[in-house]
């Protein structure tokens, strides 16, 4: 990291009290410069949150206005009773790492892919990258018509010769299955979610000096092991913020499962943040809603904090 | 710049291959990179055709056959008639466009001050905006539409741009940090001690210099914003502020689902985004390289 | 309308319209409308071209006798209705006035304008009880008003594709009962051709009204006294008849008479499946016959409606329609009279013949459906028969009842669907979640 500072004319004043508003005077414009920012955060995330946190507390219920109650934790112990709470909680990580997962090992093959030098390269790029740009809503119910009982998935399986060899039915619907439910939204959800990863590992593949591999391959290193040993290391810190924004972006992503789902068949794909839409929008509990919106954020926020001081470690290692 | 020479091409002169042989390795290449074309464009290419199909063709043949009958050119007729459908695009492009122009313009002061400055409590702004992406849409929709309510922002394009602004300012200031932090701070020295404010620097010397960068955020913002529908269901009512997203979802009425129409609306939301995407994606790879990914 | 303070709480809603239709009237018009156009927003959660042309027809026609008030129309669409509509009376940003579809939830969240007062026995008398008691609820004050005004109606019945019934020799019946239902659903399922009924187990709105059809026919219900009273009741759903119900109707899916994606679809989903001719039944109001038959007539299928099967308690039918309601905003903003003549012309028999004559709905005015536009026209013949095996089935001080079944039904009646859960659990949890759910909502649940 190429931080640089400044410096600044000032004198040095002494007391650790003055030493802390004279540095904040001193990056006055640092303070100004982050200010535009911060307010526009505060005003949409943390304000709205700070409210929501509150709301947890007592029972906010839309079908019962100006009666709210202070009800202490009662909505946390009841939503950590409820057996729904469980079965969610895995859920959301079976959708977030089952993405993740996929998003990540096809976003890196087309990465690798788009890095050789092969004609057309950038209209394979153009095109490969078009599904980031397709809104989420809609590629739900693209996929949703493409994997009905009598959609296009089932058709192809069929001429294929799958329904012959009795791997599936002809029939068989995709999204009204306990089992294949998850895996379905998972499929819609790397397709629309890889060019991301692709297109960050593309960008730091090519800051990677070419001398390494040149070197590698007078060595007599495979293209394999040039991969493993080359380039994976010199964008670890990519691979590590990429992932971990997947990985949140992902945990609170609400609209495949809502129009491909709503979190069925039987709770199959219920998450966290599914079942937080429906307490404060389809019963009107926002108390219990915002109750289980602060769990997931704690649980983000471990998440996190464990993911960063990997991503730390990593960043000196690569040092 | 960098150095964009592909990878197989860089080792062929380092070793001295011939070029022009049929080599296994690259036949492989064309070979996956089509196949990933083809996973990409299938379902694209399906709504495609389901656009050129009248609605009874569609509920008759289903996923049966890619052949259209009788092809026509009503269903997008008809989405320009009976739907505003030129009004939702126009909302969604001013939207997505303001957004990026914002967020981008909010994050380039606060990601310079992140890239430059080592002051007091930077750890604690960094983990704040942080924060930001690890909270549950449904939490803050109901709080958010109050404030707006407060502020009078409901129905109008300030709500939804300030709302996307949150969700575009946190990666975006990110991306500027890492840009800004691989540009000199010796550039900026020169210029200050030529008697430029820093403030004066920063714009007319970094900026510019930036401007791949700036292109590469401006892109993400945009594309954040046009696909939102959440935010935009909630804080719009009125039938001229819909965006496209909302468009679409209003066309799966309560009873009937017309589904050509409904192909219609996906192509015309997404083909012209794609396109315009395809054009300016060298753009995103370079300001990438250049800043974000470059530790 | 005010009830006795102190009297028996018990009360029966038609008596509490009664004495509406008494009091009404002669008392309007203490404020005189301005000169100038009032401006006003009208909600819709329907959004066929049809629709447009229909509401633009009646406007057309209101906008002669009320040049001074002009209507604004917005369209929230259906599956966001109520989540947005309930967010909008959070931040007070309701629109003025138009379709109202749960009276007893939007009542709980004080979102309404009773019309107690402002409606005449007349006007009243032009209705079915039912339609008026669609639009009733108790409100906030604990007391049961008269919130909305119907314009169009509509039951359930059966449609069929009557070429494939044709095909397998199957007659179009006038009565039949549940067991004859699956006999059909057997012989209309062809390998490979079509199922025999397109169901649906997922959405907001029909599919649980659906399969409480079935549980009704069977016997099953909500409470054991009148549904009208105000007064709460024990919750006896989860009863054999309830089981038996659901059990018949799940038995179709699991026996292979459905289509296989009925777990998740939606409705919609459910209704193209039909009009594909992938699957020769469904259940289904009259909603988009004019549609249906179109997409018909381009697949060469002819269509026909039968009415719904009997099953030991007989076939109850669920009441649906539009009723128009004037939200609180319109009283924040002081234009209340100007939005009531409004939903009144909506609701008179000139709008409704306007509206309906437009999109293909049935007339909710007695007298309307009279015209042999409705009368005479054998698609509609079946819904107007069925009228009279309308009944109430909820309880009206049931508030929120509608939220918690879209919410808890779906997904256990999934489970029952794949063999997941028995039906008997899935009544009994029904059962629990609305106890649950009802206190939740404020409501005094007696425990049976």
């Amino acid at each position: 990291m190429a931080t640089r500072t400044i410096p600044m004319n000032a004198r040095r004043r002494t007391g650790p009290v003055r030493d802390v508003w004279h540095e904040v005077y001193r990056y006055r414009l640092a303070y100004l410069f982050l200010l535009p920012a911060l307010l526009v955060l505060a005003f949409v995330d943390l304000l709205p949150m700070a409210r929501g946190v509150k709301e947890s507390f007592y029972l906010h219920n839309l079908f019962r206005p100006g009666d709210q109650p202070y009800v202490g934790t009662e909505q946390y112990r009841d939503l950590l009773e409820d057996d729904l709470f469980r079965k969610a909680f895995w859920n959301t990580w079976y959708y977030t790492l089952g993405s993740v997962a996929c998003q990540f090992v096809l976003g890196m093959s087309a990465a690798v892919l788009l890095n050789q030098s092969v004609r057309f390269r950038g209209l394979f790029r153009g095109i490969i990258l078009i599904p980031w740009v397709v809104p989420g809503s809609l590629a739900a119910m693209m996929f949703g018509l493409l994997f009905t009982s009598t959609g296009l998935v089932n058709t192809f399986l069929d001429k294929i010769g799958f329904t012959r060899l009795g791997i599936i039915d002809s029939d068989y619907a995709w999204l009204s299955n306990t089992s294949t439910a998850m895996p379905t939204i998972i499929i819609t959800n790397m397709w629309k979610g890889f060019p991301f990863f692709a297109v960050m590992f593309l960008a730091a593949m090519q800051t990677i000096p070419s001398d390494l591999y040149e070197a590698a391959t007078i060595d007599g290193a495979s293209s394999v092991q040039s991969f493993f040993h080359i380039t994976i290391p010199s964008i670890r810190p990519t691979i590590l913020i990429t992932t971990l924004l997947g990985t949140l972006w992902t945990f609170n992503s609400l609209d495949l499962i809502y129009i491909l789902t709503y979190g069925g068949p039987f709770y199959a794909t219920l998450t966290l943040p599914m079942w937080a839409y429906q307490q404060a929008f389809g019963r009107g509990y926002v108390g219990q809603a915002s109750a289980l919106a602060v769990i997931i954020l704690v649980i983000m926020a471990v998440v996190t904090t464990a993911y960063l001081a990997v991503y730390r470690r990593a960043m000196q290692n690569n040092e | 710049m960098l150095d964009a020479r592909p990878l197989s091409q860089r080792r062929a002169v380092a070793i001295g291959k011939p070029r022009r042989r049929i080599e296994p390795r690259r036949v492989a290449t064309y070979v996956l990179l089509v196949l990933l074309v083809i996973l990409v464009v299938a379902p694209f290419l399906w709504m495609l055709v389901g656009s050129f199909r009248p609605t009874y063709e569609h509920l008759q043949k289903q996923g049966e056959s890619l052949w259209i009958d009788n092809p026509t050119l009503s269903n997008y007729r008809r989405l320009f008639r009976e739907y505003d459908f030129a009004r939702y695009f126009l909302n969604s492009t001013i939207v997505a466009t303001l957004t990026a122009t914002f967020a981008t313009s909010i994050s380039a002061f606060a990601g310079y001050s992140l890239a430059r400055f080592r002051f007091p409590g930077r750890g604690l702004v960094g983990f704040l905006i942080l924060t930001t992406q690890m909270l549950p849409t449904v939490a803050i929709i109901i709080p958010l539409f109050l404030w707006f309510k407060q502020f009078q922002l409901i129905d109008t394009y300030w709500a939804l741009l300030i709302a996307y602004m949150a969700f575009a300012i946190p990666f975006s200031t990110w991306m500027l940090r890492g840009f800004f932090a691989n540009i000199p701070a010796e550039l900026e020295e020169a210029a200050t001690i030529d008697g430029a404010s820093q403030f004066g620097a920063f714009v007319r010397i970094v900026l510019p210099l930036s401007a791949p960068g700036l292109l590469a955020t401006g892109i993400f913002s945009f594309i954040l914003a046009w696909q939102e529908f959440l935010f935009a269901v909630t804080f719009t009512s009125k039938t001229e502020l819909r965006t496209l997203t909302v468009g679409i979802a209003a066309m799966r009425g309560k009873d009937v689902v017309d589904w050509g129409l409904l192909n219609a609306g996906v192509v015309v939301t997404t083909i012209p985004l794609a396109i315009m995407f395809a054009l300016v994606q060298r753009y995103l790879v370079q300001g990438l390289t250049a800043g974000a990914v470059k530790g | 309308m005010a009830m006795m303070p102190g009297a028996n709480r018990r009360q029966i809603l038609k008596g509490a319209l009664g004495v509406a239709g008494a009091t009404a009237i002669g008392s309007r018009g203490g404020r005189i409308a301005r000169a100038q156009a009032v401006k006003l927003v009208n909600v819709e959660h329907d959004s066929r071209p049809l629709d447009n042309a229909a509401y633009q027809a009646v406007y057309d026609a209101f906008k002669q006798q009320n040049p001074d008030i002009e209507i604004e129309f917005q369209i929230i669409p259906w599956e966001q209705a109520r989540s947005k509509m309930l967010t909008l009376a959070q931040g007070d940003s309701l629109p003025d006035m138009g379709r109202m579809e749960w009276a007893s939830d939007y009542a709980a969240a004080e979102m309404l304008v009773p019309l107690d007062d402002r409606v005449d026995q007349a006007t009243l008398d032009r209705f079915d009880k039912l339609s008026l008691e669609y639009g009733s609820a108790v409100g906030s004050d604990g007391e049961a008003h008269l919130y909305a005004l119907p314009w169009f109606q509509g039951s359930a019945a059966i449609l069929v594709n009557k070429t494939f019934l044709d095909k397998a020799g199957l007659p179009l019946k006038d009565e039949w009962t549940t067991d004859e239902f699956t006999e059909y659903a057997k012989a209309l399922t062809l390998e490979g051709q079509h199922w025999g009924v397109a169901l649906d187990v997922a959405g907001i709105g029909d599919p649980v009204q659906n399969l409480l059809l079935a549980v009704y026919a069977y016997g099953g219900k909500w409470v054991a006294g009148d549904t009208s009273s105000t007064e709460p009741e024990p919750i006896v759903f989860n009863s054999p008849e309830t089981v038996a119900g659901i059990t018949w109707y799940s038995n179709l899916f699991t026996a292979g008479y459905a289509v296989p994606s009925a777990p998740t679809d939606t409705y919609k989903e459910r209704d193209a499946n039909f009009q594909a001719g992938k699957a020769a039944m469904e259940w289904q109001g009259p909603w988009s016959l004019l549609e249906i038959q179109d997409n018909f007539s381009k697949g060469g299928y002819e269509l026909a409606s039968m009415p719904l099967p009997k099953g030991p308690a007989g076939n109850p039918n669920w009441y649906g329609g539009a009723h128009a309601s004037i939200y609180t905003s319109a009283e924040k903003k002081g234009v209340v009279d100007q939005a009531f003549k409004w939903i009144s012309f909506l609701s008179s028999d000139e709008g409704q013949k306007l509206y309906c004559k437009t999109n293909g709905m049935i007339p909710a005015s007695k007298l309307a459906q009279q015209d042999p536009l409705w009368a005479e026209n054998n698609l509609y013949k079946g819904y107007l028969n069925s009228f009279p095996t309308i009944s109430r089935m909820d309880p009206i001080w049931a508030t929120g009842l509608s939220s918690i079944l879209d919410d808890t039904v779906p997904p256990l009646l999934q489970g029952v669907f794949n063999g997941q859960l028995k039906p008997e659990e899935m009544a009994q949890q029904v059962q629990d979640a609305v106890v649950d759910g009802l206190k939740q909502n404020g409501v005094d649940v007696p425990e049976s």
